[in-house]
This record gives C-alpha cells, sequence and structure tokens, in this order.
C-alpha cells in the first residue's frame, strides 16, 4: 500500500494560477484605468484646483477623525491580535453623550455664554461615555475569551455590536439627532465685521470668524475658495490628541508597559506588569479618542446624525486607515487615516462619480492595498503566529 | 442568612431591567395578550425578570427555607424598588426627550395612581378595585400602583421559593413547559387554522398505539412495520363507520366543538380522480393512519435523534389541535346532549394550563423512552439499521410533502422564510463552521443571486443586446436573452460563487479577522451598487426590480394537465423545500469527504494543515465557492419567490441574521443550523409583535452562547467511521 | 557515497536583528535515526520550521531527495515527502482520532469535488482504502479501538503516538520529530524509544529528531549534531558528539538553566 508513497501527484491546483500574478495584473490594470479616467478629467477641466483645495480640506479634516478611531484599531490589535468590532459602536456612544450633554448646556444657556466652554465640557462627556462602554466591553465580553479559538472572541465583537447598536436605538429611539447649531467667534479684534449673515433681507455683522458653523469666501491666488473653518479646527485638536497619544506611549511609565504587553505577554506579566490593567488603558486610550473624534465628527455641520448605526461606516473605514497604515502602528493609523479621508473626498469627484459611491471608493482602497501589500505602508511583515 | 452576592445578583439584574425598561419594553408588551382579559405579556416579562432575580439570589441558600425566602424577597424587592424610583423619576423631570420609546410608555398614567406595567386588564386587575388610594397618597401623586406592583413582588418571590425546592431536572422541565407555554399562546393567532382537535387527537393516538404497541413486540423490522401499519389502518377503519354514522354532524362526537375536521373529513367524501380512475379519498385516509401507525412502531427503535424529534413532533400536532380548540372554541356548544356555556378567557386559561401539563410530562417521559429506543437501535444489525433511516427519511419526505395543505398561506410563508434562511445558513455554515471563514458580507451573494436572476428573466439593456427595452417598439423580438426562471438559476448560482471566490482571493493569506471586516465592507458595498442612480438601467436603484416572473413547470408536452404557475406561498414551497434538500445534500456529502476534513483542519490549525500537504488557498477557495452558490441559489429562489427585488431586502441584516443561526443553532452542524433558522427566523415571524428586540437578542444571545456553550445548541457528531468499519469486516 | 536524503546546505534565518540559525549544513543519509540537539533557544525547532518551509531561509539552500526545497510551501514540501510532528501537540483536536489520520492521507487521496457530491463508486474504494489504512496505522502507533474518540479527549502519550500516526500518514520519506518525549516519564520514553526505532525499521523511514533526552538521543542515533546560539557546534557519532569538548563546554554551561526549564515545562 505504501508503494505510490514517493510518486505524491500535485492535485487540486487548478485555481492556483488565477491566484497572485492575474490578482496583481487586475490591480495593476485597475490603477491604470483609474489614473487615466483622473487625468483625463483634470487635463479637460472638468475637474479643477479650486475644488482640489476645498476637498483637501476637507478630506483632512474628515481624516483626521478617521486618524482618531483608527488608533483605536491599532492599540487594541497591537496587543490583543484582535479587531474590536465594536469600535464603532464605542465611537457612536460618544457621540450620543456629546449629543445629550450640549443639548443640556443649550436649554441651560451655558452654550451661549460660554461657548468654549462648553464645547469642551461636551468633548470631555463624549470621551468619558466611550471609556465607560469601553471598559464595560472589555470586561465582559472580551476578557472571559482571552484564550479562546479566535474565532470565538471574533464573533463576541459581533455580538457585542449588534447588542450595543440596538441598545442604543431602542434607548434613545430610531429617530436621528443632530447637535444644535453653535456660533464661537475668535480672534474678534482681528477680523472686525467679518460674519455676516442674512437674516430675513436683514444682514448683521459681528466680529470675529465663527469657527463651528460659518462659511467664508476667500480669494487666494485668483481662486475662489468656499472654506469652513471648522475644517482646520477639527483637523488640529485632532492632530494635538494625537501628539497626546503619542507622548504618552513613549514617555509614560503605563506606555511602556503598553508596549511591553504588545510584545509578549508572559514576560511583561513576569516583569511585573500588570497585564489586565494595561490591556483595560489600551482599550481606555482607543476610547478616549473615539469619543474625541466622535464629538468632533458631530460638530461639523452637515456631517452629524446622531444615530445608532452611526458607527458602522466610520467603523469600516477607520480599519481601512488602520490597515492602510499598517494595522499596530502607531504612526501608520494616522496617516492612514488622513490620506483615506483625502482619497474619499477627492476621489469620487476626479473619477466623475456620484457621491453615492464615495464609501465605494474607500472600499476599492483597501482592497487594492490588501492585494498589493496587505501590511499597509508602515506595517511590518505581518507576524504569522509563531510556528 | 445571607451569602457574599445577596445584594450583588439583584444588583446586576436589576441593571438590565432598569435598562430594558428605558427601551420600553413594558409599553411595547403591554398590548400582547398571553391570556385574554387576564395576562399581558408585560406582566409575563415583569415577572419573569424579578423572578429571575429572585432565583438567582436564593439559589445558593437552597435548602434552608427562611434564608431562601429573605433572599427571594431581597432579590424581588431591589429591581421592584428601581422601578418604582424611574416611574418617580419620570413624574418629576421629562426623560423622554432622552429616552424616546418611554413616552409611549407613560402618557401620564402614573399621576392617576395606576402603573403601565400591570394595567390593561393585567393579571392583578381585580386588586385595583381595592382602592389603596385612601391609605397611601402622598400629595401629588397617588400610590395605589406601586402597592400593586410590590404585592405583585412579593407573590413572584412566594413562586420562586416553591420552585427552587423542585430538583434540578423539574426545574428545568417547568422552565421550559412555561416558555413554551407563553409562546403557543402568544403564536395561537398564527396557529389555530392548522389542524382541529380531533384530527390532532386521532393522529397522535394511532401513533401512539403503534408505537406502544411495538414495546411488545420482537425486534423484527417488518413485524413491527406490519404491525404498525394494520393498527392504523384498523383505528381508520373504525372511524370510518363512526363518521358514516354521523359522528361528523354537528353535535356529533367527533366535530366537538370547534370546526369541521379536515383529515375526518377525507373519510366520507369525495373521490381522488386521475385520468379515468377514480379512488375514494378514504382509500388515503385508511393508508395514511396505516402510514402512521407503522411511523409509530417503528419509531421506537430509532437513533435518538429522530426518535425524539418524532415524538415532539407528535406531541406538537396534538398541540396545534389544543391550540385550535382554545381559539376556536363556540361560547355554547352541545357535547352528548349536555348544554356548555364557557367564556372564551377561561377557555384560554383551561387551555395554557393543559399545555403546560403535556408539555411537563412529554419533557420528562420522553428522554426515558428514548433511552430505551437507543438501546434496541444499537441492539439491530447494521443492514437492518440502514433500512430504518431510509424509511424514516422517505416518511418524512411524505410529511414535508403533503404538510403545505394544511399550513395555508401565512404559516407556508413562514416556511418559506425557514427554507430560505436554512439553504443560506447551510452555505455560510461551510465557510464559518467548516473552514473556520467569518464571512460578514454573505448578503453580497445573496443578492448577486437575487438581482441575477431578475436581470436575466426580465427584458432591460443586458438581455436586449444594448437597447433600452422601454423604447423599443418590438420589445419581445429584439429582447432574446430574456431567460425562464429554470435556464438562469444556474447561471445564479455560478456568477455568485465565482464573484466569492475573486473576493476571497485578495484576503485568504491575511488573517481570519481581516476577511471578516473586508467581507463586511463587501456586503455593504453591494448594497450600495444596488442602490446607485449610476447603475439605474440594470440594477433599477431603490425602486428595484420588479414582476419577475413566477417559475412555471410546463410538462404539457407530457400531458395537458400538467402546468403549474409557482405563484403562492404554498407552490413555491415545493422549490424552496427542493433548494434546502439539495444544499443539504451537497453540503453533506462534500462534509464527510476529504474535502471536508480538510477544511475542518484548515479551522482547527492552518499551518498544521499546509503542513500535512493541504494547499490552503484551494481549499479556502472552494469553501467561498460553495458557499456563495449556495447564497446564489438562496437569492434565485427568493427573487422567484417575492417576485420583486429591491435594495431594502439585501442589508447587513441578512448576513446578521444567517451568521446568528448558524451559531447559536451550532457551527458545522446541519440539523443545528435548520433548529437555529426555526428558533431565530421562524419563531420571530410567530411573534410579530416582539420584532423590535429581535435583533437585540441576536446580539445578545451571540455573546452568551460564546462565553457559554460556544459550540451551539446542536453541535456536529463526530462520525463515527472506525466503527462503521469494523462492523463491515467483524 | 551515500545516499543522501537531507542536505542543508550552509542555510541562515534571521528574526530583525536576532541571527536564529547561522551558516548551518546538516546532511542526512537514507535510513538513519539523525538527531538534533542543543541548549534551549539554540535554533532547533527554527531549523525544523526551515526545512519543513514554514520559515524560508535568507541564505543557503535545502535539498531534498535530489531536487531544492527551498522557498517552497508547506504543503508542497510535505508533498515531496517530509513529514513532522511538534513540541507541543498540535492535533486536530475536535476531529476523532481516525480522522486525523484521515488528513494525513489527504494528498494521497485524489476525489475531487464533484466526486464526492456524487460519490462515486471510485471514491467510495478509495475513502474504504483510505479507513482501512488508518486503522492499519493506528494499530501500528497502539490506538486500537481508540479511532472514534475526539483527539483531544486522548491521554497525552496517545496524542503523541497519534501526532505520529498522523505524520506516517503522508506516507513520507523523512519524519521529523521536535521532541517526541517532551512531558514523559521513563517509562513511556522507553516505548517511545522502541517505538522511533520501529518507525525506521519496519517502516523504511529515515528519521530526523530534536531531543533533549540524553540517554535516549545517545542510545537510537546514528548521527547526532550539536547546535548553540544557532550554530552547529559538533557533530558525528553519538560517542563522537560526548567526548567533544565543546559540546560538554555547552551543555555544562547552560545545564543548570536546561534543568529549570524542563521541569517548568512538566
Amino acid at each position: 500500500m505504501a508503494s505510490e508513497g514517493s510518486t505524491v501527484t500535485r492535485r487540486y491546483n487548478y485555481l492556483l494560477p488565477l491566484l497572485r500574478s492575474p490578482m496583481y495584473t487586475i490591480g495593476a490594470a485597475f490603477l491604470v484605468f483609474l489614473v487615466v479616467v483622473a487625468a483625463s478629467n483634470v487635463l479637460t477641466g472638468e475637474y479643477t484646483p479650486e475644488q482640489f483645495i476645498q476637498q483637501l480640506i476637507f478630506g483632512l479634516s474628515q481624516g483626521s477623525i478617521y486618524s482618531l478611531i483608527a488608533l483605536g484599531y491599532t492599540l487594541v490589535y497591537g496587543i490583543l491580535f484582535m479587531i474590536n468590532f465594536a469600535h464603532g459602536e464605542v465611537f457612536m456612544a460618544g457621540a450620543y453623550m456629546g449629543f445629550f450633554t450640549i443639548y443640556g448646556f443649550q436649554q441651560s444657556g451655558f452654550l451661549q455664554e460660554h461657548t468654549f466652554l462648553a464645547l469642551l465640557g461636551t468633548l470631555i462627556a463624549g470621551m468619558l461615555a466611550s471609556v465607560v462602554v469601553a471598559v464595560l466591553l472589555e470586561r465582559i465580553a472580551y476578557r472571559p475569551l482571552r484564550n479562546a479559538p479566535r474565532l470565538v472572541p471574533l464573533i463576541t465583537a459581533i455580538g457585542a455590536s449588534i447588542t450595543l447598536q440596538e441598545l442604543f436605538k431602542l434607548l434613545f429611539g430610531a429617530s436621528a439627532r443632530r447637535f444644535p447649531d453653535i456660533k464661537l467667534y475668535v480672534f474678534q479684534s482681528l477680523f472686525e465685521g467679518a460674519s455676516c449673515e442674512t437674516l430675513r433681507g436683514e444682514t448683521i455683522c459681528r466680529d470675529g470668524i465663527d469657527i463651528v458653523s460659518g462659511i467664508y469666501t476667500i480669494n487666494l491666488l485668483g481662486m475662489e475658495l468656499t472654506i469652513r473653518p471648522i475644517s482646520f479646527v477639527v483637523f488640529f485638536v485632532s492632530l494635538a490628541i494625537m501628539i497626546a497619544l503619542w507622548f504618552f506611549i513613549q514617555r509614560t511609565k503605563t506606555g511602556r508597559a503598553m508596549r511591553a504587553v504588545a510584545e509578549d505577554k508572559n514576560t511583561a506579566a513576569l516583569m511585573g506588569i500588570n497585564v489586565d490593567r494595561t490591556i483595560v488603558t489600551t482599550f481606555v486610550l482607543g476610547a478616549l479618542l473615539a469619543g474625541a473624534g466622535a464629538v468632533l465628527f458631530s460638530m461639523i455641520p452637515g456631517n452629524g446624525q446622531i444615530e445608532s448605526r452611526m458607527g458602522f461606516f466610520p467603523g469600516i473605514k477607520a480599519f481601512t486607515a488602520a490597515v492602510i497604515g499598517g494595522i499596530g502602528n502607531v504612526p501608520g493609523a494616522m496617516f492612514g487615516g488622513l490620506f483615506l479621508g483625502v482619497a474619499e473626498s477627492v476621489g469620487p469627484s476626479i473619477l466623475g462619480l456620484s457621491n453615492q459611491l464615495k464609501d465605494v471608493v474607500s472600499f476599492g482602497l483597501l482592497v487594492l492595498v490588501l492585494i498589493f501589500r496587505p501590511t499597509g505602508f508602515f506595517g511590518e511583515v505581518l507576524s504569522e503566529e509563531k510556528v | 442568612m445571607f451569602h457574599k452576592n445577596t445584594l450583588r445578583y439583584p444588583f446586576y439584574v436589576t441593571v438590565v431591567i432598569v435598562i430594558l425598561t428605558l427601551t420600553g419594553i413594558f409599553s411595547t408588551f403591554e398590548s400582547r395578550e398571553v391570556l385574554e382579559d387576564y395576562l399581558t405579556l408585560a406582566t409575563v416579562t415583569l415577572g419573569l425578570m424579578i423572578g429571575v432575580s429572585a432565583y438567582v439570589t436564593a439559589l445558593p441558600m437552597r435548602g434552608r427555607l427562611i434564608a431562601v425566602s429573605v433572599n427571594s424577597l431581597i432579590g424581588v424587592l431591589i429591581p421592584t424598588l428601581a422601578l418604582i424610583l424611574i416611574v418617580v423619576l419620570d413624574t418629576r423631570t421629562d426623560l423622554t426627550f432622552v429616552f424616546q420609546r418611554l413616552k409611549d410608555l407613560n402618557p401620564g398614567t402614573l399621576t392617576s395612581g395606576k402603573i403601565v406595567y400591570l394595567d390593561g386588564g393585567g393579571l392583578l386587575s381585580p386588586l385595583r378595585d381595592l382602592n389603596f388610594a385612601d391609605w397611601i397618597t402622598v400629595p401629588g401623586v397617588q400610590l395605589q400602583g406601586f402597592a400593586l406592583l410590590l404585592l405583585f413582588a412579593v407573590v413572584v418571590a412566594g413562586f420562586v421559593i416553591v420552585y427552587i425546592h423542585f430538583s434540578r431536572q423539574w426545574r428545568t422541565i417547568i422552565f421550559i413547559s412555561l416558555l413554551l407555554t407563553v409562546v403557543l399562546s402568544l403564536a395561537s393567532g398564527q396557529l389555530d387554522r392548522i389542524l382541529t382537535l380531533p384530527d390532532a387527537v386521532m393522529l397522535f393516538t394511532v401513533f401512539a398505539l403503534g408505537y406502544f404497541v411495538a414495546f411488545y413486540l420482537p425486534e423484527s423490522l417488518w413485524l413491527r412495520t406490519i404491525s404498525g401499519f394494520s393498527l392504523g389502518m384498523i383505528s381508520a377503519g373504525a372511524l370510518v363507520l363512526l363518521v358514516n354514522n354521523g359522528a361528523l354532524d354537528a353535535g356529533g362526537v367527533l366535530r366537538g366543538i370547534g370546526s369541521v375536521p379536515r383529515i375526518l373529513q377525507m373519510s366520507i367524501n369525495g373521490d381522488f380522480i386521475v385520468g379515468d380512475l377514480s379512488i375514494p379519498l378514504s382509500v388515503f385516509f385508511i393508508l395514511i393512519l396505516g402510514v402512521i401507525g407503522a411511523f409509530g412502531a417503528l419509531i421506537n427503535r430509532a437513533p435518538r435523534s429522530v426518535h425524539d424529534a418524532s415524538l415532539y413532533f407528535a406531541l406538537g400536532l396534538l398541540l396545534l389541535g389544543i391550540l385550535q380548540w382554545g381559539d376556536r372554541f363556540r361560547v355554547n356548544d352541545t357535547i352528548l346532549g349536555v348544554e356548555i356555556i364557557w367564556n372564551r378567557p377561561e377557555v384560554g386559561i383551561l387551555r395554557a394550563i393543559i399545555i403546560f401539563f403535556l408539555l411537563c410530562m412529554a419533557m420528562w417521559i420522553v428522554p426515558r423512552l428514548s433511552i430505551r429506543a437507543e438501546k434496541t437501535f444499537l441492539r439491530v444489525v447494521p443492514v437492518q439499521r440502514h433500512q430504518t433511516q431510509f424509511i424514516f427519511f422517505a416518511i418524512s419526505m411524505l410529511v414535508l410533502l403533503i404538510a403545505p395543505q394544511f399550513m395555508g398561506l401565512y404559516i407556508s410563508n413562514v416556511f418559506n422564510l425557514i427554507a430560505l434562511y436554512t439553504i443560506m445558513g447551510i452555505g455560510l455554515n461551510v465557510m464559518v463552521g467548516y473552514a473556520g471563514l467569518l464571512d460578514l458580507g454573505y448578503v453580497a451573494s445573496f443578492a448577486i443571486g437575487a438581482y441575477t436572476l431578475g436581470i436575466l428573466t426580465k427584458p432591460n439593456i443586458l438581455t436586449c443586446g444594448g437597447a433600452d427595452p422601454a423604447t423599443l417598439e418590438n420589445a419581445l423580438q429584439t429582447c432574446t436573452g430574456v431567460m425562464t426562471f429554470w435556464q438562469a438559476w444556474p447561471i445564479c448560482v455560478v456568477f455568485s460563487a465565482v464573484t466569492g471566490m475573486l473576493l476571497g482571493v485578495p484576503v485568504l493569506r491575511l488573517r481570519g479577522d481581516y476577511l471578516a471586516i473586508v467581507t463586511l465592507g463587501f456586503g455593504e458595498i453591494t448594497n450600495r451598487i444596488i442602490k446607485a442612480d449610476d447603475f439605474k438601467p440594470l440594477f433599477g436603484a431603490a425602486s428595484g426590480i420588479t414582476r419577475i416572473p413566477s417559475p412555471v413547470i410546463d410538462l404539457t408536452r407530457f400531458d395537458e394537465g400538467w402546468y403549474a404557475q409557482l405563484n403562492n406561498s404554498t407552490s413555491i414551497y415545493y422549490l424552496f423545500l427542493f433548494s434546502v434538500l439539495f444544499a443539504a445534500f451537497v453540503v453533506y456529502r462534500l462534509a464527510n469527504s476529504r474535502i471536508g476534513r480538510a477544511w475542518r483542519a484548515v479551522k482547527a490549525d492552518e499551518n498544521v494543515a499546509q503542513a500535512m500537504g493541504i494547499h490552503l488557498v484551494n481549499t479556502k477557495l472552494l469553501a467561498f465557492g460553495v458557499s456563495s452558490a449556495f447564497a446564489g441559489l438562496g437569492g434565485a429562489v427568493f427573487g422567484a419567490s417575492v417576485q420583486g427585488i429591491f435594495p431594502d431586502s439585501f442589508t447587513i441584516l441578512v448576513s446578521i441574521n444567517v451568521l446568528s443561526l448558524i451559531i447559536i443553532g451550532g457551527m458545522g452542524s446541519i440539523p443545528g443550523v435548520v433548529l437555529g433558522s426555526m428558533i431565530l427566523i421562524g419563531l420571530p415571524e410567530l411573534l410579530r409583535e416582539l420584532d423590535d428586540y429581535r435583533l437585540l437578542s441576536f446580539g445578545v444571545l451571540l455573546v452568551v452562547v460564546m462565553l457559554i456553550k460556544p459550540e451551539g445548541i446542536l453541535p456536529p457528531s463526530p462520525p463515527k467511521l472506525a466503527e462503521k468499519e469494523q462492523v463491515i469486516h467483524g | 557515497m551515500a545516499d543522501l536524503l537531507l542536505d542543508v546546505q550552509k542555510i541562515q534565518k534571521r528574526f530583525g536583528g536576532l541571527i536564529a540559525v547561522r551558516d548551518v549544513d546538516l546532511q542526512i543519509e537514507r535510513g538513519m535515526i539523525a538527531s538534533l540537539i542543543g541548549p534551549n533557544g539554540a535554533g532547533k525547532t527554527t531549523f525544523f520550521n526551515c526545512v519543513t518551509g514554514f520559515y524560508v531561509p535568507e541564505e543557503g539552500d535545502i535539498v531534498f531527495n535530489g531536487r531544492s526545497i527551498r522557498g517552497l510551501r508547506t504543503d508542497q514540501i510535505a508533498q515531496r515527502g517530509i513529514a513532522r510532528t511538534y513540541q507541543n501537540i498540535r492535533l486536530f483536536k475536535d476531529m476523532t482520532v481516525i480522522e486525523n489520520v484521515l488528513v494525513g492521507m489527504h494528498i494521497h487521496i485524489r476525489t475531487s469535488p464533484l466526486g464526492a457530491v456524487l460519490r462515486t463508486p471510485q471514491m467510495r474504494r478509495e475513502e474504504a482504502v483510505a479507513i482501512d489504512r488508518a486503522l492499519e496505522l493506528l494499530d501500528f502507533a497502539g490506538l486500537q479501538g481508540k479511532g472514534d474518540l475526539l483527539a483531544g479527549n486522548l491521554a497525552y502519550g496517545f496524542q503523541r503516538r497519534l501526532e505520529i500516526a498522523r505524520a506516517l500518514a503522508l506516507e513520507p520519506l523523512l519524519l521529523l520529530l521536535d521532541e517526541p518525549t517532551a512531558g514523559m516519564n521513563p517509562q513511556e520514553t522507553d516505548e517511545m524509544m522502541g517505538f522511533i526505532r520501529r518507525l525506521r525499521d519496519e517502516r523504511d523511514l529515515t528519521i530526523f529528531l530534536i531531543e533533549h533526552d540524553m540517554k535516549l538521543v545517545m542510545s537510537i542515533s546514528d548521527q547526532v549534531t550539536v547546535m548553540d546560539y544557532g550554530r552547529k557546534i559538533s557533530e558525528g557519532t553519538p560517542a563522537h558528539v560526548q567526548r567533544d569538548p565543546v559540546v560538554i563546554e555547552a551543555y555544562l554551561g547552560s545545564s543548570v538553566m536546561q534543568k529549570g526549564a524542563k521541569d517548568g515545562t512538566a
């Protein structure tokens, strides 16, 4: 019976040729096609530089929010090697809390009087709500399963995500909510009478720039640009938060503990690091960023529908961002988010597609990245589990 | 007296109860009556919740009556007080801005002293007349409702104290029976037209007769079959005599109370005509009862699962009859010359009690009988075991084939839905259950199947050779690409399989989590694309593709009369049934071959499987292909059955439903999928009002199942390969 | 000239800055029992992983049965005739014992998906033959009557044997055993030693093992290779290696840790 042992035939390999090279070819052809379409749109003047700059600014602000969420994925992935599927819901929780807080401030008049403080309070409240949800999630759904087969925590995470979505829908109602109108004027001495509004045929001008809901048209190098200051605010606030995170991870004892646990849980435990606490800290950090992202996201006028499924798409996109940057890699997630934000904002119109397909663009980007560079731009070789 | 969790457990339960209360669960459930005029679902839910709290609190003290009593009182009081707190809070401030659904709950009822939880003619409605308000009024608020609530809590605590002293087995039996009784009462509106009580009793009796007679017969397959068969025929003969003597007439014994029994009626009138042949229906009647008798006789030497399933099925028939009796009950009727006057609500209570006791009995006795049957089964020679299994298979096919005759449109619709999800569940199981690849975008393949069917069977740009059919005058001549359902479905299946595999290629080399999220995105993107106006000529954007032709079975070339259009739920049922069987057959065969073993090996440990010479990518791609193919099949059948497909039918909810049902039913197990789709798809269809909480419970179930029983309710049983081989050799 | 089955030529494998295997040369002749020993962390398992294709060495070549296998995928290498077991047993725990062995026969069964669905006579015949062979292998490994148990439910010693039976099902030319007696008591170790001999004598296998139990290594090996810090430091017959001062140095230097580590894992 053992006679045919040495002449093993290779069978059932008929699918193999489909694999690497054709996929590369298809992907490359697709890329070339995209470039050609984009170039022709630019050359024929279908796509103007004004459009580009406006979309770039918008994309950067949107992208910085993706970065904030993506960092949550990346941090948790780096330490537990699992994708926290419910992270989109952590984001959603922050948005809800932010909404109720700012609504409360508005009702009490605090928002109108101390707008800046109110916004800060809202930001903090949103971050706290996200933290609470994330910590509960870790404690109830993930910790008991830390050593289970890989599929198990993944399914739990999905279950938790559905549970949170539905719970929020049932608790707070299915109707979408919105942040109230906020006006925050800054640089009042610099820009006198710069913000004008026309109400019932009557134009009123105020000093300063409204950095939340204002829209301004400026002339730059002969280009007429419509710009929302909120984009810059969101971008820079996000950047500040991310830099703070970077310092936390690099410079503090807790940050070092996190890196140690990410490297090797057992050794870290032997070194006297409380692994459980470090993991919770990671979730907390991720949630803080997501909560901040959620409040910023909801603040952008025209963006902020707060409803129970709002975390889904930002979640998927942030994941895409994390993958683009190389999952598990902190600067990578920051970069990936910005890149995705810009691509998604510029992509549809430069390709001449309708804006309905903007999510398709970011998904296509994810697939392309996975084909050509599955480890992302900054990622090391994905360590196949140690053999 | 106390234990370290005396306060902690009720606190946990209270948190859950408070959250659910804030979702407005009680107002949703209040409109639903479990027992007409007596008990609403809200009351049952409240009782269940605080009952659970009392139970977990008191359980550690089991055996010490006083400690149990104290603990269960604490267990009920903490959540009850929390509820009172919410109500008070709601009267002081407006919570409905935050908790929107609370608005429905409290339209100002609280100040009048009533509490919604117990309102609406609930269990305690008589107590309201006692006018507590006289002695417990504080300025502004009447506390009558609170007193009722507290009293209710104490009563529940009393129940728990008694319940906790039953043995573990009986506690399980009582709990499940209670739950099922509630479910049956809730679903009775949908289930009460299927079978009349006399029919049900007749079927059950003949089955039981065959079953118990076979106890005393030697273990010969044929002897048992024949005895069971003849017993059934004898009973049938007796019934024919009875019926022909007027037992079915109004006031007759068999007519009893309720509507005319359909099966029994077969024994008197009508002929079945095929061509020139005319057979009296009573012949069929006698044959059917014979088969049922034989079935009963055979079942007591069946493998355990088949045995139990059959017994519970028989019980189910009996319960259907009882449900029908309760709902079709006439206020006054004459039974055997005695005039009986009852009110419907009282009949409802009686019915619930009967159902509860039947369920308790069945759950106590079936496991005992089942051990016996298993022993007998293991004693018979393998050849006869195969024969037995074949006979069971044939009989269950027969039951499935005639079932739509009794189910009516609504129930067959539910069945079709269950079947659809079973097809998809079987398909997704290949990926998740066997190969361990988590696919969250299963809806994409489903949509591809359905839209491919829609496009191929309708005139549009593709099938009309690039021309817009609306502008064509001779659309019928130009649109030569239009296919019939039968031509189109293989294309749907193949096309979904191919797209599924193409999606798999870039992600298969990566970790499972990537696959999950990329497929999730793919599902959503598919939805976006079919919704987008950019592709309107093909997919119809938001208005979908309508008026897809129903499948037509046209065999007129053999016989003039052989023409059927499968255009309603009882006829398309057969298409669903066939597809389920086909899917189950293919997957069963694959799973029990070298390919199935390779899948499971890959799931267990990729690296080791690869070191065993398994080509990972091919193996996984095959799983992708098979899985997507069945989603495509499901999509095609779905498209043909609803005749109109819209983007809104293809959302991520479909993926979640399918995933939940296979995980809860049991990953990698075909019976698990069937059970899963019955529980997760069928049950919610029967309990429509609870739809709001459906997804929430899926999510919670996913987490709980993973934490407690990751293999699901019906995990696959390992094949007995070694033993089989030895038996053949030995 | 000896009949070389495996010829590893100066391979090197690094992880980041760490060089786990450095310029290792190793030849195994057909029909030999060869051993690889060395202190913990010497790179032995990494070396195995290079041979079986889990890792691709950056430098050097691996020639098996006359052809280079460097850079081939693990499954291709398995098809060429190299089977292995693992230091920490890696069975398919949710599958039955016989199914584990049948997975090992995967490459010897030809059934296509279509054949499996239609259950063609050829497929049934093949399956019956496979089950027969699997049962025979289980008998050989001392697992008779346990075929339908779940692999995860077997006692430790039986799991080791099952892992070997599963590897044998591949019908390999070369069998790599990674610490086959780890966690066994002296009596079980003796049994395992006899079993390994039978593998070579009755099944015409070439065996290459990593082992810590010196008694076992010295008594059954035809050739012993010693690694330390990723390098090969000595090679030859058991007697030669035992006398080699470099080896004694390496072992004495780390014997205390060695003992501690063993106790820790047992």
